[in-house]
């Protein structure tokens, strides 16, 4: 997917030339009014002055000669708030783009209510539904189209945390039983950890960084700076759960962790994100309240921003989790580039 | 009650208010769309041109217009041209005159529903593949729905109670111009008081109909964008 956009707006000027992943989940990250909301619409062709060339699944929706409008274009789009047709039923707004699209079919329709999970809901009026079913409801209008991508700008940012916990799951669905690409913005380190294949950061109007995250063995770039953290993102499997404490036993590779239980199942599939704030270093296992002691080997370390820390990146099991120390530490413990170490890691502070 | 002129008064009055909203509809609504949604230095000279008939005394638009249709005025000019006279005294001229005069209530109240519908729904449905016209009759219509029936209401009893319009360019000729609040006039004028009272009777009863109607409504609608 080539997306080339250069929009002036006011004092904002957008200025971004990319190369999208054609499948997955493409997190558009930064922070508010960065851009990334304007870059979405430019996909969508709702900011019709914007130019460059916007090429989605071998078809040109934007270039020199051609600027299609958006109902055009072969897009699902899911806006913060549901906006859904509150004079139709949710059959009918989900029937509603589906009419207008050729791609779509009964097939489309049916996987996207499966997904969304949506199936006891069609008969009612938006008024009745909850915010989590109504942005649900806006998902499953949007896919149900059969679109050649997903747009997705920040759909659960508008609801509480326990909306989010509720919707989140469906999104993990909808990136593993789908194959329509979604670009997806945000600007919460948990969507991104939860959903994200490939990331874009965008800052003022341009692309800082773009990152592949499926190529976490290889990429050296890796773990990703997130607002001054340093995020390792692993997939794990869920293979014990301990009941009488509460935890949940994860595996990745030849090591595991244990972690808080929300309501995991055996064999459940997730991502864990550790920041580098979260962990420390020792040179032995010791006794201590730490809940993970994982051995591993120094790969590098480097400068941090601060004159007196520095950035350790350890490597357990073909993954770098990155630790901030004191300079001070570092020499105490006479750390070095090949040092055997053990990281330690809280069971409770390991987000999802 | 009700003598057969009164009866035609009544008719025609009716007749009238119903055409001239079903006008009103068809050319308030793209002005009412354009005022909503441009950010051309013409909204405001436009919007003031449109308000224009809520200041000026009727008597003074209604003296205008009979001029502008007459045949020495451009109205008049492009009638004759047409072929359809000239139109002061006749129901044509009546319609055209109330046209004018009642225009800000069918525009106002739909620009204000226009301006409430919010821009994401209409974006949506432009991703959902609407194109421009499918989009206004299937979102913009139905969500501005309460505007349409408020403007309607507010143009049609506006048109019932109309007079000095009426009676500067369309005089009192039964069953052609002769409105009801024209008829009640002439009743006052020669003293015939109990037809004027059932002739006011019929007016009153409607206009407290009307307000109650558009409060029910409007009471209606808010109730629903709360929910």
């Amino acid at each position: 997917m080539k997306t080339t956009f250069l929009l002036k707006k006011n004092r904002f000027t957008l200025d971004v030339d990319l190369e999208l992943a054609d499948s997955g989940v493409t997190v558009v990250f930064g922070k508010s009014g960065c851009g990334k909301t304007t870059f979405l619409r430019c996909i969508a062709g709702l900011e019709m002055s914007a130019k460059g060339q916007c090429v989605v699944n071998g078809k040109t929706w934007l270039n020199d000669s051609v600027n299609l409008p958006p109902h055009k274009r072969s897009i699902g789009y899911v806006f913060q708030e549901a906006n859904l047709f509150n004079h139709l039923t949710v059959s009918q707004n989900i029937a509603y783009g589906m009419k207008r699209f050729s791609t779509s079919s009964s097939d489309s329709k049916n996987t996207a209510i499966d997904i969304l999970g949506i199936a006891s809901l069609l008969a009612r009026y938006p008024a009745t539904l909850s915010g989590g079913e109504k942005q649900r409801v806006a998902i499953a209008r949007a896919v149900a189209i059969n679109p050649q991508v997903l747009l997705m700008d920040e759909p659960l940012s508008a609801l509480d945390h326990e909306r989010k916990t509720e919707v989140l799951p469906y999104l993990k669905r909808l990136k593993n039983d789908l194959a329509i690409p979604i670009v997806y913005v945000t600007h919460s380190t948990e969507e991104l950890a939860q959903l994200a294949d490939e990331v874009v950061f965008i800052e003022n109007g341009k692309c800082s960084k773009q990152v592949n995250l499926n190529n976490a063995d290889t990429d050296t770039t890796l773990p990703i700076k997130i607002r001054d953290e340093w995020k390792t993102i692993i997939e794990a499997k869920v293979v014990e759960i301990d009941a009488k404490w509460h935890l949940a036993k994860v595996v990745f590779g030849n090591d595991f962790l244990w972690i808080k239980n929300n309501n995991y199942h055996l064999g459940d599939d997730m991502r864990i994100s550790v920041s580098s704030h979260q962990i420390s270093i020792a040179l032995e296992k010791t006794n201590s309240s730490f809940q993970n002691m994982l051995a591993g080997v120094i790969h590098n370390i480097e400068d941090d921003k601060h004159p007196s820390t520095c950035l350790v990146h350890v490597k357990v099991s073909e993954r770098l989790f990155t630790v901030s120390i004191t300079k001070r530490a570092r020499w105490q413990l006479n750390l070095s580039r090949g040092t055997s170490v053990i990281i330690q890691i809280k069971s409770v502070l390991i987000e999802l | 009650m009700l003598s057969t002129e009164d009866f035609e008064a009544v008719t025609l009055t009716l007749k009238l208010a119903s055409i001239v909203t079903a006008i009103l509809l068809v050319v308030g609504t793209p002005i009412a769309w354009w005022l909503a949604k441009t950010r051309s230095k013409w909204k405001s000279p436009v919007y003031a041109l449109i308000a224009m008939p809520l200041i000026l005394p009727p008597s003074v638009l209604g003296f205008y217009l009979l001029l502008a249709m007459g045949p020495n005025g451009p109205i008049g000019f492009i009638s004759d041209i047409l072929g359809l006279g000239y139109l002061p005294f006749t129901f044509n001229g009546l319609v055209m005159g109330s046209v004018i005069y009642s225009i800000p209530f069918m525009v106002q109240p739909l620009s204000t529903a226009f301006e409430a519908i919010p821009k994401q729904s209409v974006e949506l449905a432009a991703t959902l593949g609407a194109d421009p016209l499918d989009r206004f009759f299937t979102i913009i219509i139905p969500a501005s729905k309460t505007g349409f029936l408020s403007a309607s209401i507010l143009t049609f009893a506006h048109t019932v109670g109309e007079f000095g319009v009426v009676l500067m360019i369309g005089g009192s000729i039964p069953s052609e111009t002769r409105v009801v609040s024209v008829q009640i006039y002439d009743h006052v004028e020669s003293l015939q008081f109990s037809n004027a009272h059932a002739l006011s009777a019929i007016i009153f009863g409607f206009a407290v109909v009307v307000l109650f109607a558009l409060l029910f409504w409007q009471q209606k609608s808010s109730k629903s964008y709360r929910s």
